[in-house]
């Protein structure tokens, strides 16, 4: 472990212009280039992982293999399509919600797949040691919508649920559940792209 | 206009449209995004669309940062960096000008062998060794041709060889499959496709099979029922040789 890096860069002051430049600098075969990415993203990535699986061991094993998907796939960012963060992150949420699923099906190996959606790992609403974490959070993104339209995507996102499960979780007919989802997130997208715009224009 | 025509299209990119936002959170079961993902594949305004919900998802784990445990960093790297050391130049042009050596996936022919068995055909033991160096003649063929594709997290590439009339569908990182699913190979013919074989990964999610099939167009991954079928039910990735 590198001493001098003890202090690695937040999230919050990586800017995303900075974060392109590393991954396509790792794209390009900098070796220098991924230490810093990872220095710059990892508590990114490791919390969102932590948060779906709930699981630090499993985590962590889920995120060495976010990295070296990320140092695998890096020529494949196209700067032009999304952000840096955005890229990484959609890998960190896929395997997290693949191992999710995955351990949900060998707990339950006899079930058949169609009928497996009742099946949850822990209820997302009970009490746990995130609670605090989960209270800030609730503050940022999510709290800008309605409660419902909010629930629905927690679940979807943060729980690792399929849209099936968040309707059988809530105990709402699907078309419900996939209005909420669909809806909530659109909002979300007009909420946060008005904030970039003030701050550009700011 | 043809008011039929219009309207079924629609319907379908509407339907397709509406499930982007729940696909760009990864809560749909992996048929559905395989339809989504095929849709995005041909309609831009879709992956448009796609891109940046992804981009608002971001906002979705803001303030749940963690940091990892410095030993974590320590392994990453570590990994990276022998990662790097197995794969000289991934990034090389695609045409092979020489036979290029290649890391040998561990496992890879017991892989194919069982693809074989599951499908219906018998396969002794020491034909295991023979598919694999089949494999291995075509992936060192001087005019083989590599095909790469992604899918999820997965990178697939189909290796041509026009002069041993052969090919062979690798996939590294391949999410496990759900229970009672297989992943099956398909090589893409001009009257439809022929079975490869089911695909089974190992645990780092890689897999290699032979298509033998010289005459073939291109190749495909589809999501199965377990066991395999005659016809692919959802293809989730299709790779042409052209």
């Amino acid at each position: 472990m590198t001493m001098s890096e003890d202090e690695p860069a937040s999230p919050a002051t990586a800017s995303p212009d900075v974060l392109r430049e590393l991954l396509l600098a790792v794209a390009g075969g900098d070796a220098e280039a991924f230490p810093r990415l990872y220095d710059s993203t990892s508590a990114r990535v490791f919390g969102l992982v932590l948060r779906v699986l709930r699981d630090r061991a499993q985590s962590e094993e889920v995120t060495q293999e976010v990295y070296l998907e990320v140092f695998r796939q890096a020529s494949g960012f196209d700067p032009s399509r999304g952000s840096a963060l955005a890229w990484i992150l959609t890998m960190a949420h896929r395997r997290a919600v693949d191992r999710v699923r995955a351990s949900q099906s060998q707990s339950d190996r006899d079930v058949a797949y169609e009928s497996r959606s009742t099946v949850e790992l822990f209820d997302p609403t009970s009490e746990t040691a995130l609670d605090g974490i989960e209270a800030r959070h609730v503050r940022g993104a999510l709290s800008q919508l309605s409660d419902r339209q909010s629930e629905a995507i927690r679940l979807a996102y943060l729980d690792g649920l399929t849209q099936s499960q968040v309707a059988k979780h809530l105990d709402i007919p699907l078309g419900t559940a996939k209005t909420r989802i669909r809806d909530g997130l659109l909002a979300l997208r007009r909420i946060m792209s008005a904030e970039y715009t003030r701050k550009e224009e700011g | 206009m043809s008011e039929t025509g219009a309207s079924l299209r629609d319907h379908g990119h509407e339907n397709l449209e509406s499930l982007v936002a729940a696909y760009a959170l990864d809560a749909l079961d992996p048929s559905e995004s395989a339809e989504v993902e095929a849709h995005l594949a041909t309609c831009p305004e879709c992956r448009e669309l796609a891109d940046s919900l992804r981009e608002t998802t971001v906002d979705l784990s803001q303030g749940l940062e963690s940091t990892p445990p410095a030993a974590l960093r320590d392994r990453i790297l570590e990994a990276v960096s022998a990662d790097q050391d197995a794969h000289e130049t991934p990034e090389e042009p695609r045409l092979p000008r020489r036979p290029r050596r290649r890391t040998v996936l561990a496992g890879g022919f017991a892989l194919a062998a069982s693809a074989l068995v599951a499908t219906g055909l018998v396969v002794a033991r020491p034909w295991r060794s023979q598919e694999d160096k089949d494999i291995d003649e075509v992936l060192a063929a001087d005019d083989a041709r590599e095909y790469t594709t992604t899918w999820r997290s997965a990178r697939i590439t189909a290796v041509r060889s026009p002069s041993l009339g052969s090919a062979v569908l690798k996939v590294e990182d391949l999410p496990a499959v759900t229970a009672g699913k297989d992943y099956q190979a398909w090589s893409k013919m001009s009257d439809g496709p022929v079975s490869a074989g089911l695909l089974r990964p190992d645990d780092d999610g890689n897999a290699r099979t032979l298509l033998s099939a010289g005459s073939a167009e291109g190749a495909a991954i589809s999501l199965e029922p377990a066991g395999g079928s005659e016809q692919p039910t959802t293809v989730l990735v299709a790779l042409d040789f052209s």
